[in-house]
């Protein structure tokens, strides 16, 4: 099926259309079965989209339920979006870091001062997007400037209800990453994948970052070779490039 | 803890719940919170739902699945602009609180063996609201047969944001990828719904609901 014939689905289902050509589209669809198929599914797709909304809109109404029965007015709420924006950040460090022509040497926290900038930019662009001052904001801003220390302090600080995420597990690990302490950060990532309904932006951060980490343990096996190169090629991976960039580096090292 | 939820009633009365929720986005979000948090549309519903025989649970059930079914009518256009939102949501509220308790009071009526003319149609009534929920879970299964990526995508786009919102937040570059990322996810999610032999009998009658 082409994307015209789903826009048109589409059109005709939130009632866009011009009268003429919903009538045209009307007595088509009388005739053909196919098309009533195709109506039917996207009918049903519309509703498990719909379901699975409000569900996510129950569980946050349960989370402003707590807001409002005493969380201490301090503590951040756990907030997926704004663990989003700081994955987000960091996946722009990972470019900043692995892009960067001069830093062949793969150091952590290796960047250029224009990628830096970039990357400033962009996070605050987003942080404008999100509203009002989170500690999860303070602690994006924390790791961009490269304070690992004060965001290791701070992340004690953090109240358990932020703690206790497969997002914050993940920046324990980057945090023992950016300490040069890979061994620990591969146990961290290698834990935080093996929890289940992960979020796809933590997913997809601590595979890569498992990845670099036994490249930068010079443990990078076969398998893990041909990891980065699927991930290399895929595009729903949010480290695509990354991945790609890091296989040529380890790649001209080699030579 | 007083004083921030009258702040939030104040502002829910100030802002314009229906054109938030129509804008999408994080529009939408705050405009919900504000709403799911004014004291006098909650003690509205409660007061019909504890006349009803209900408690604090069902109270907190009715509430939340009248936030739902508010936000959607608004989102797919199905309110009149010339009525009060708070009526609106008020009256669904209501609607709600009727169908919960028949379906409450069917399950306590079988327990009793009791089966008088009322009971038998809530019974009716409850079997209708059980084989939707049914169909509610099989629809959640079909959407997880998809790359999250994809659910992401098409559950923003379902939150009106717009394509370079989404671009912006999915990491996805141009609005254009966005929107043909969301043809993509779309058109996966058709063929898992049309591969559910489970889901054959609402494949052939789902399209009649257009009307």
């Amino acid at each position: 099926m082409e994307d015209n014939q789903i826009e048109r689905l589409e059109q005709f289902f939130s009632g866009q259309m011009e009268p003429d050509e919903e009538a045209t589209f009307r007595r088509e669809l009388e005739k053909n079965e196919e098309l009533q198929n195709q109506l039917s599914a996207y009918v049903l797709a519309r509703e498990a989209v719909e379901t699975q909304l409000a569900q996510q809109l129950r569980e946050q109404m349960n989370d402003w339920e707590g807001e409002q029965s005493g969380a201490s007015g301090k503590a951040p709420r756990n907030d997926r979006r704004k663990w989003g924006l700081l994955l987000i950040g960091i996946a722009i460090i990972a470019v900043v870091y692995v892009s960067c022509p001069q830093s062949s040497d793969l150091q952590p926290g290796t960047k250029v001062a224009s990628w830096d900038a970039y990357a400033q930019v962009q996070l605050r662009s987003i942080e404008r997007s999100a509203g009002e001052e989170s500690s999860i904001q303070v602690l994006n801003q924390l790791y961009v400037d490269e304070n690992y220390e004060a965001a290791r302090l701070y992340m004690e600080e953090l109240p358990d209800s932020l703690r206790n995420t497969s997002e914050s597990r993940l920046m324990e690990g980057l945090l023992s990453y950016q300490a040069e302490n890979f061994k620990s950060a591969m146990k961290t990532f290698q834990n935080v994948l093996n929890e289940t309904d992960l979020h796809y932006t933590v997913e997809d951060a601590a595979q890569y970052f498992l990845l670099l980490s036994k490249v930068r343990m010079e443990e990078c096996s076969t398998s893990c070779v041909s990891a980065l190169r699927h991930y290399a090629e895929d595009d729903d991976f949010l480290y695509k490039k990354q991945s790609s960039l890091l296989l040529n580096k380890m790649q001209a090292s080699e030579n | 803890m007083e004083r921030l939820e009258h702040s939030d009633t104040l502002n829910t009365e100030k802002s314009d719940i229906v054109a938030d929720i129509c804008a999408g986005g994080s529009k939408r979000n705050t405009a919900l919170r504000l709403l799911y948090k004014n004291e006098k549309v909650k003690g509205s519903i409660a007061q019909y739902v504890l006349n009803y025989g209900g408690d604090d649970e069902d109270v907190r059930h009715v509430f939340q699945e009248a936030v739902i079914v508010f936000d959607r009518k608004i989102r797919e256009g199905r309110f009149r602009k010339d009525s009060q939102w708070d009526t609106f949501i008020i009256g669904i509220g209501r609607n709600i609180c009727r169908n919960h308790m028949r379906t409450k009071k069917k399950w306590n009526s079988l327990d009793d063996k009791e089966s008088s003319k009322e009971d038998l149609q809530s019974a009716v009534y409850a079997d209708t609201h059980y084989y939707f929920k049914e169909l509610s879970g099989v629809l959640s299964e079909t959407l997880e047969g998809l790359k999250p990526l994809c659910r992401e995508v098409l559950m923003l786009w379902t939150q009106d944001y717009s394509m370079s919102q989404i671009a912006e937040m999915l990491d996805l570059g141009r609005p254009a990828n966005a929107r043909k990322r969301k043809f993509r996810c779309m058109k996966e999610l058709m063929n898992v719904i049309q591969s559910r032999p489970d889901l054959g009998d609402y494949l052939k009658e789902a399209w009649k609901t257009i009307k």
